[in-house]
C-alpha cells in the first residue's frame, strides 16, 4: 500500500467511526476510493479514448466545414487554382524545390507548374515549419497552465 | 521543439488517446492552419491588389511570374506571422474542445507533451 493509499484509507476509517450510520457519506466515500483511487484503470480510460477521439474528429470536421466560410473570393480562387502546399511555398518565400506532403490537396494545378510540382512532392521538410512550431509553442504555453 | 511539427502533433494525439489515423489527422490539421494563414494574408489585401491577383491567376502564369507577383503583395514575413497566429489559434481551439473528454491521466500526459514544446 502506498503512502497516499494509506492516508486515504486512514481518513476513510476515521470518518467512518465518527459519522452517523444514516449518512450516505461512508458509502459514497468508499465508492470514490474504490473507483478513483484503487481502480482508475481500463473502463474509464477506454471510455476516455473513445470520447476524446470523437471530440478530436468532430473538431476537425467542424473546422474544415468552417474554413470555406472564413475565406474570401481571392483566397478561394488561389486555392482552386493551386494546391495549398504550392501557395504556402510561394508565400513563405521559398523557391520551388518542393517539400509538402499535403501539396496535392486542393487546386487544379496550373499546367505550367504541374510537372515541376509532381517532381518535387514527397520530400520531408515543410515550408514555414518554424512558424508552425512557434504557433504550437504559443498555444501550449497558454493551455498548460489550465491542466 | 523538434523541427518537424508533425512529431509534436503525433505526441499530442498519443497523449489524448486519439485512436484513429493520426498521420491523416495531422495532415488535415496542418492544411487547415495553412488555409487560415492564406486567407488572412490574401483576403486582407486592398481590393485593387486582390483584383490583380485574380487577373494573374486567370492568365495561367508560370511559376516565376506567380512568385514575383504574390511575393510583391504578400511579403514572406507577413505570411509567416499569419501562419504562426493561425497555428496557435487552431491548436488552442483543438485542445480546448478535447479537454473536457480527457481523463486525469490523459491530462497529465498532455501537459508533459505541452511542456516539451
Amino acid at each position: 500500500m502506498s503512502a497516499i493509499h494509506f492516508i486515504v484509507w486512514e481518513i476513510y476509517l476515521i470518518t467512518s467511526l465518527v459519522s452517523s450510520s444514516t449518512l450516505p457519506f461512508d458509502k459514497s466515500f468508499k465508492a470514490y476510493y474504490d473507483e478513483i483511487v484503487m481502480d482508475n484503470s481500463s473502463p474509464e480510460m477506454q471510455q476516455g479514448n473513445e470520447s476524446s477521439t470523437e471530440a478530436t474528429k468532430n473538431w476537425l470536421k467542424k473546422s474544415l466545414e468552417n474554413i470555406g466560410g472564413a475565406m474570401g473570393a481571392t483566397a478561394k480562387l488561389l486555392l482552386k487554382v493551386l494546391p495549398i502546399g504550392v501557395v504556402a511555398y510561394i508565400l513563405t518565400g521559398h523557391n520551388l524545390s518542393f517539400d509538402f506532403s499535403f501539396a496535392a490537396q486542393g487546386g487544379d494545378v496550373l499546367g505550367a507548374l504541374k510537372d515541376e510540382i509532381e517532381k518535387s512532392v514527397g520530400q520531408n521538410m515543410s515550408a514555414g515549419a518554424d512558424f508552425v512550431n512557434n504557433g504550437l509553442k504559443d498555444a501550449s504555453n497558454a493551455i498548460k497552465e489550465r491542466l | 521543439m523538434n523541427t518537424d511539427p508533425k512529431v509534436f502533433l503525433l505526441k499530442v494525439l498519443d497523449a489524448i488517446g486519439y485512436a484513429e489515423d493520426k498521420a491523416n489527422f495531422i495532415e488535415q490539421f496542418l492544411s487547415l492552419c495553412y488555409q487560415h494563414a492564406i486567407a488572412q494574408s490574401v483576403d486582407t489585401l486592398p481590393e485593387e491588389q486582390q483584383d490583380k491577383i485574380r487577373e494573374l491567376l486567370g492568365e495561367q502564369p508560370d511559376y516565376k511570374t506567380l512568385l514575383a507577383n504574390l511575393s510583391q503583395y504578400v511579403p514572406a514575413e507577413t505570411f509567416n506571422l499569419n501562419l504562426q497566429k493561425a497555428t496557435q489559434e487552431q491548436f488552442k481551439s483543438l485542445v480546448e474542445s478535447v479537454l473536457p473528454t480527457l481523463s486525469n491521466e490523459q491530462k497529465l500526459a498532455l501537459k508533459a507533451v505541452l511542456d516539451s514544446a
